[in-house]
């Protein structure tokens, strides 16, 4: 998956990822840390739907199972494409900021 | 707490999927069930429209790879339509094993005729070309389908006539005759390449009571193309050619084709 197929896809992908990129996780850890960083509750049914889909797209991997519970951990692909996304991310939001800035003076 | 209840809310996703996510998933709504982070209601949503969404996933890709058999259901058409276009051709047809065949002769007294036309599937030409008596293509099929017309109505001249008798099978290569292959004889190369001047004609030798297959070469070696038909002939030696058309004497074109017909 490109940073340009992900466009389309949900930004909930994109938490997933975000919170992966500060180290492997598991079901619960990762709903908690969506949570604390991003505001969002996020139910097992969405959550394994983006998990289920990353795998899938090679952009993050499952570890040996801790105890009964399975963390995960993103690839070099998924950081790849977490890269491009936050930066096209940044862009877009520095043009917004400037001219919402500009429109207010 | 008995969370027994959870179970039924994963009905809905494919096999496969529970396969690989169920149990950890499970284990999940469970520790937000039992830590009261989630309600119930909310947990039973997002598990079912999870599921739901998984099956119609499941199911979508399912039928992007089903689309697979329509396209091998049109090719077996197209091969359906092409061996009745064969069978019911009226031109005369002959089998032409492609250009392979000329640096793969095949050993005497092999047989390609009725009794074992098997042995046509096992020649390493891996398709066979049908051509009409001017050496045009009509189109090709592979080896065995040719074998599978035997046993059809027996149009005369026709391939399924040709299969159960004499069988002259034309090796071409670019449609243009190099040889041919007879039963109990194998491939009898075209003599040289060249070809006498078309303009000025060849005049045919009188090859009755000549044995086939030298009568073959001689055609060949006069530039010109042989095909074999069986048939009864009074007072003539079996394996010999007892009339040929047009008849001995008559001056014909270069690549022209020779009638013999092979007693039997």
């Amino acid at each position: 998956m490109t940073g340009q197929s992900l466009r389309g896809s949900s930004d909930r992908s994109m938490l997933v990822l975000t919170s992966l990129a500060g180290g492997p996780k598991h079901g619960y850890a990762l709903i908690q840390d969506i949570r604390d960083f991003a505001g969002l509750n996020m139910g097992p049914g969405s959550l394994y739907g983006c998990l289920a889909k990353l795998e899938e797209d090679g952009l993050i991997e499952a570890l040996p199972p801790d105890d009964r519970r399975h963390p995960y951990r993103i690839t070099a692909a998924g950081l790849q494409v977490l890269r491009e996304r936050l930066a096209e991310s940044a862009r877009i939001s520095r043009i917004g900021l400037r001219r919402i800035a500009g429109a207010a003076t | 707490m008995n969370v027994r209840w959870l179970r039924w809310l994963f009905v809905p996703y494919p096999r496969a999927w529970k396969e690989r996510y169920l149990r950890e998933m499970r284990l999940l709504t469970e520790e937000l069930w039992l830590s009261g982070e989630a309600t119930g209601t909310r947990l039973a949503f997002s598990v079912l429209s999870g599921g739901i969404v998984e099956r119609a996933r499941s199911t979508v890709l399912r039928a992007r790879r089903s689309a697979v058999l329509p396209v091998a259901a049109a090719m077996m058409l197209g091969v359906g339509l092409l061996a009745m276009a064969v069978h019911r051709s009226p031109s005369r047809l002959h089998a032409a094993i492609g250009t392979t065949i000329g640096t793969v002769p095949l050993s005497a007294g092999r047989s390609i005729g009725a009794r074992r036309p098997s042995r046509l599937v096992d020649q390493p030409a891996p398709l066979v070309k049908l051509v009409d008596g001017k050496g045009g293509v009509l189109g090709a099929v592979p080896g065995g389908d040719l074998v599978g017309l035997r046993g059809r109505t027996p149009a005369r001249g026709g391939v399924p006539a040709l299969l159960g008798s004499s069988m002259p099978v034309y090796a071409i290569t670019r449609a243009e005759v190099v040889g041919r292959v007879y039963p109990g004889t194998g491939f009898v190369p075209r003599a040289g390449t060249a070809r006498p001047d078309g303009a000025a004609g060849v005049t045919l030798p009188d090859l009755t009571g000549t044995i086939t297959p030298a009568a073959t070469a001689r055609i060949s070696s006069l530039g010109l193309a042989a095909d074999v038909v069986n048939a009864h002939c009074g007072g003539t030696a079996l394996g010999e050619i007892g009339q040929m058309s047009p008849p001995a004497g008559s001056t014909v074109r270069s690549g022209s084709l020779v009638t013999l017909t092979n007693c039997t």
